[in-house]
């Protein structure tokens, strides 16, 4: 079976400012990070797609205390963003003083960029990740 | 499928003092329960036939059985251990029980044991799930934190209301614990103290998280026609669910993050298994998986303790209190009672097997009349949950 999209040509991809989704040609559905097998319906057939790197944050959480080795970032606001095109990500939103997170973030609409951020002993390296920032 | 009820019983538990347990090792907390389960039961080390254990994070790899064949003096019998996040204790009794149901054996010990404090857990993780390209720092906080703004936001409650709602949870629990001699914390809160607290993962602040604690608890179960023989009090397993979900929420799109459907589904597996049809009325006592306020209340409609969008009148009322119509976490919770992961499923269990005798430690902690308890524990989320219900008396 192959890998359609590996993590390194997704993280690659974004590097570029690319959001590379795998879509199955069995449900229509959007896979996004890449996963070996379509995450709605289980299909193997998948083709990359590139999506448009627009959504909204469906819940977020701002982190004060974080995990070990990363105390030097804290504080930082995950979101969870659901896509245009269907596909729920997760990343940390910029664009706002995490200390003045309300309510409000709710629905809005962000776009989708990256950051490099640094490896650790339990990584292979520096990795590019989804970063989000207001429409 | 056949159901499971009344084919297994607990006659023996035991549960040690839960905290910072600098004073012991690993060893001593699952001799500290064993001892104390064996003794309820009447038998000896040497009538256990074999051994389920349930333990996390100590030490992550290569544990096996061999962390309490020597503790225990079991070195010739089957020791099994599993590791499924916060359902460990409950997947350990599941798996004793079944045991029992094969045929296999008689009399089994079903063990959970957590050094959490020095195994260097602190609950929070690398923040990447063993995904190499997901990182968002997510922390178990962070995970749960997840869940209010989605429920705040579904039902028109601002996040000072919310927070104010949630609170009243960790005051409850503190409450309920404080009564109780084997808890981690001893101390009442007030909800001002919630409100004021440092935040640790928005909304949540430090008193909307549970306590990370050194702990162990123990249960030994035999067939059910044999369990009169050990006690005259022996307590009926009624029905068991496990369910697992997405390990990752963006594998789950649109599943509202204000309900789990793993925790729907085990729910509903053993109240089938129970013939529970209204768990809200049949139920008398409930110890779920508090690990942060807001997850206790997203249980109360998972578990269909409230109706949907209901828990906040149920909270508002007391119908969770000791007093109230449905008493969860009697004991104070893993927010109070603390939480030794691979333990807390028994623990859970063990407050509602002492309750269901009318042996709860302090009469003024005792529920009057309870026949019926669940004990549920929740890893996520939205990952596993795992539920069981208990009786005492066939039927």
């Amino acid at each position: 079976m192959d890998y359609k999209l590996t993590f390194k040509d997704y993280a690659d991809a974004l590097t570029k400012g690319k959001l590379l989704g795998l879509k199955c040609n069995n449900c229509g559905k959007i896979t996004v990070p890449p996963k070996m097998a379509c995450q709605e319906c289980g299909e193997t057939d998948l083709e990359i797609v590139e999506m448009n790197k627009k959504g909204k944050i469906v819940t977020f959480t701002k982190v004060n205390v974080a995990p070990e080795g990363r105390e030097n970032e804290i504080p930082y606001i995950i979101a969870l963003v659901q896509l245009e095109e269907g596909p729920w990500i997760m990343g940390n939103l910029i664009d706002i003083d995490p200390e003045k997170a309300t309510m409000e973030l709710m629905d809005r609409e962000v776009k989708v960029g990256f950051r490099v951020f640094p490896g650790d002993k339990y990584s292979p390296g520096n990795q590019p990740r989804p970063l989000f920032s207001f429409a | 499928m056949e159901s499971i009820k009344d084919k297994v019983a607990i006659v023996g538990m035991g549960c040690t003092k839960f905290g910072e347990r600098w004073d012991v090792g690993i060893h001593d907390l699952a001799i500290e329960a064993t001892y104390e389960a064996i003794e309820d039961a009447g038998i000896g080390l040497e009538d256990i036939q074999a051994c389920f254990l349930g333990t996390v994070t100590a030490p992550v790899l290569g544990v096996g059985g061999g962390l309490v064949s020597d503790a225990l003096k079991l070195r010739d019998i089957p020791i099994i251990r599993n590791e499924n996040w916060c359902t460990t204790g409950h997947i350990a009794l599941m798996e004793a029980a079944m045991s029992i149901m094969a045929g296999m054996f008689d009399v089994v010990l079903a063990l959970g044991v957590e050094k959490l404090k020095d195994t260097g857990y602190p609950g929070l993780g690398t923040g990447r799930g063993m995904h190499p390209v997901l990182e968002a720092r997510r922390t178990a906080p962070g995970s749960f934190g997840m869940i209010a703004p989605a429920y705040f936001k579904k039902y028109g409650l601002s996040n000072e209301e919310g927070k104010k709602l949630i609170g009243q949870i960790a005051v409850k629990n503190h409450h309920n614990g404080s009564m109780c001699p084997k808890a981690h914390f001893h101390n009442e809160i007030t909800l001002e103290q919630v409100l004021k607290a440092p935040i640790i993962a928005w909304p949540l602040g430090l008193f909307d998280c549970c306590g990370n604690s050194d702990g162990s608890a123990a249960a030994i179960l035999t067939r059910s026609d044999m369990a009169k023989s050990f006690r005259d009090d022996p307590i009926y397993l009624k029905g068991v669910g496990v369910s697992t979900d997405s390990m990752l929420p963006h594998n789950r799109p649109e599943f509202g993050w204000t309900s789990f459907g793993a925790m729907v589904k085990s729910s509903q597996m053993a109240y089938e298994h129970a013939g529970i049809r209204n768990p809200r009325e049949e139920l008398d006592l409930a110890e779920v998986h508090d690990c942060f306020t807001i997850t206790e209340l997203a249980i109360y409609e998972d578990l269909c303790f409230s109706p949907r969008g209901g828990a906040r009148e149920d909270i508002e009322s007391g119908f969770f209190s000791l007093e109230g119509g449905l008493p969860v976490n009697v004991d104070g919770g893993l927010k109070c009672f603390g939480h030794p992961v691979g333990a807390s499923g028994i623990r859970m269990t063990y407050e509602v097997y002492k309750q269901l005798q009318g042996k709860a430690d302090k009469p003024e902690r005792q529920i009057k009349n309870a026949s019926r308890g669940l004990s549920h524990t929740f890893g996520g989320p939205p990952q596993t949950s795992a539920v069981a219900i208990f009786g005492n008396e066939k039927g």
